[in-house]
């Protein structure tokens, strides 16, 4: 199951990232790599295994419902250039 | 409704979101509360900074369980949340955690009323938690977007339903009916101008003699019953158009502009696919006993159309007040409590305490500051004791109604017993008739003129002599019984006056 150039273009499309030809082909060559890695598993019988969603044996970690201090206003926006507080900003996006 | 001759039918299924009763976010510590200041409540995990876990509020889990058991799901007793990846500004972490293969639960139903008192059952296809995003803000400036995270993080359920919907008034229908459950049993606030309940619909035509099936599309972001109703008949009317003008109907994004009263197709809608669900990696699975789900039906009872249908048969009230007294829970145990401490108990009384509690204790609560009905100061016990005295004619409905303003200003338990406050006030009706009589003739005395006029056929000179009357005896009089007696002795005695 190789990645296609295509698939590579398809993804950075969806992540709203711009790529040049070698930098594309290189991520491809990438992508492949892991996958062949993860394709390891497979010379394993997992016929009975249910698949693992997550690899904690535990179940349900809760939180009560009760409100935690937030971040102070100054903290809030030290992350990020794009603010005018109190919002973050980012370029227009276009709806409608 | 849609007649037979139409030559489509309508298939429409709904994506109900709707906001969970939590004091907290999904899966941080940071409040929900709504209009709280632009980003005051954030913190790293729904600001999505590197690093931050999430964990989820178990408030969360409780209530949607709660809605799908009174939608009659199926619960998946192991369920995994799942990352949804898209690209949009107010997504921070560039993903929503969701549950995508198991939500948490499935396979649901409920019953609305359709034409000739019939019932249509139109399935759940599943409820599955999932967080909000958070608002972008448009309007403010021209070049850049800003962006507020409070809601973001806000834990949410979607539910979906079956496309067994066939016009756009059954989808209101359906709406409503699930807005008063989640309301009832206090899974959501409802509020639908500030988004806590907001509706997607997806729509297509289908032929009725030829079967055929076109396009479908989804409405989005509907938040009133009435909008709802309106785009989808003006989509509907689209697609006629396109199906008769043989075009194709795309797999479209549609708004809804109330203002104009307008749809606008949006885009095309990204292929399922492109989301690239994947199991959450930061959450464990969830799992949910048996215990819980029984603690939980053991806490529904009885839904607010069940309740509405026994208040029908079992009290003989009017379906107007019953439909009023089971909007909310608490009023719905007022009610009942109420009428369990009447001591008479016979259908004019149990009337008499719907009326009552519609006109008076809703009215005031709706004019309170805390609006609930646990903080009302009279209770049950009392309204019962003044609607059995009010029944037994010691008092008539003018002063019951003085009584009762008394008691919600009362400070202690003593004055606010009716008992009491008809003693103290003097406010006990007067039951001999002949004191009656003397004050009548006392005025008849003084207003001869108006009473000759009266006699001579000016009916509306009545009211005048009454209002006097009643004055006079502090509204201890029955109104009822001043006017008989008044026709008598102006009428039938001659008495000379
Ligand atoms: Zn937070």
């Amino acid at each position: 199951m190789a990645v296609t150039l295509l698939e590579v273009e398809k993804i950075s499309k969806l992540a709203k990232l711009r790529f040049d030809d070698t930098q594309k082909n290189k991520l491809q060559e990438d992508m492949n790599r892991i996958l062949d890695y993860v394709e390891k598993i497979n010379e394993l019988n997992l016929s009975k295994v249910e698949p693992a969603g997550n690899i904690n044996e535990t179940y349900n970690l809760f939180r009560k419902d009760e409100i935690k201090q937030n971040l102070k206003q100054e903290e809030i926006f030290k992350n990020t250039f794009t603010k005018s507080p109190p919002f973050f900003k980012v370029p227009k996006v276009i709806k409608k | 409704m849609t007649g037979i001759q139409e030559k489509y039918l309508p298939v429409i299924g709904l994506e109900i979101h709707s906001q969970l009763n939590t004091n907290t976010k999904a899966f941080c510590g940071c409040s929900a509360k709504h209009n709280s200041p632009p980003n005051t409540n954030v913190c790293p995990v729904c600001l999505g900074s590197p690093g931050a876990l999430p964990v989820l509020n178990k408030k969360a889990v409780y209530l949607a369980l709660k809605a799908g058991i009174a939608l009659n799901c199926r619960i998946n007793y192991k369920s995994v949340f799942a990352r949804k990846n898209y690209f949009y500004p107010d997504l921070p972490k560039g993903y929503q955690i969701t549950q995508y293969e198991t939500p948490l639960c499935y396979d649901g139903s409920i019953e609305i009323p359709v034409q000739n008192n019939l019932k249509k059952r139109i399935g759940i296809e599943r409820i599955h938690i999932e967080e909000d995003a958070g608002k972008s803000i448009h309007e403010i400036s021209e070049t850049e977007t800003l962006l507020d995270f409070n809601r973001c993080g806000i834990p949410l359920i979607e539910i979906v339903t079956k496309p067994e919907i066939n016009s756009p008034e059954e989808a209101a229908v359906l709406a409503k009916k699930i807005r008063r459950i989640l309301t009832f049993l206090n899974i959501c606030d409802g509020n639908m101008e500030e988004g806590s309940l907001r509706f997607d619909a997806n729509i297509s035509l289908k032929h009725r003699d030829k079967k055929e099936q076109y396009g479908k599309t989804e409405i989005k972001n509907l938040n009133s019953f009435k909008y709802l109703k309106d785009a989808l008949n003006l989509e509907i009317q689209r697609q006629k158009y396109l199906i008769e003008s043989e075009n194709k109907i795309k797999h479209n994004t549609i708004n809804y502009d109330a203002t104009n009263k307008k749809i606008a197709v949006l885009r095309t809608k990204e292929e399922e696919e492109d989301y690239r669900y994947f199991p959450e990696p930061d959450l464990i699975p969830l799992t949910v006993t048996k215990e819980l789900i029984a603690e939980i039906k053991n806490s529904i009872q009885e839904l607010p159309e069940d309740k509405k249908e026994r208040f029908l048969i079992q009290y003989q009230i009017p379906e107007s007040k019953a439909d009023i007294l089971t909007r909310n829970k608490m009023i719905c145990e007022y009610f009942e409590n109420t009428i369990n401490l009447l001591k008479i108990k016979n259908t004019e009384q149990f009337k008499n305490t719907a009326n009552w509690i519609v006109r008076e204790v809703i009215r005031e609560l709706n004019e309170s500051i805390s609006k609930n009905i646990d903080d009302f100061p009279v209770k049950p016990k009392h309204l019962s004791s003044l609607l059995d005295i009010l029944y037994t004619g010691k008092i008539n409905i003018m002063t019951a109604k003085e009584v009762f303003r008394i008691m919600i200003q009362a400070k202690d338990e003593k004055e606010k017993d009716p008992e009491y406050i008809i003693k103290s006030h003097n406010f006990y009706q007067i039951q001999d008739e002949s004191e009656i009589e003397d004050i009548i003739i006392g005025i008849l005395k003084v207003y001869t003129e108006e009473t000759n006029k009266y006699r001579s056929g000016e009916h509306k000179i009545e009211g005048f002599l009454i209002g006097k009357i009643m004055k006079l005896t502090e509204g201890r009089a029955n109104p009822e019984t001043v006017k008989k007696i008044l026709k008598k002795i102006v009428f039938e005695v001659q008495s000379g006056i």
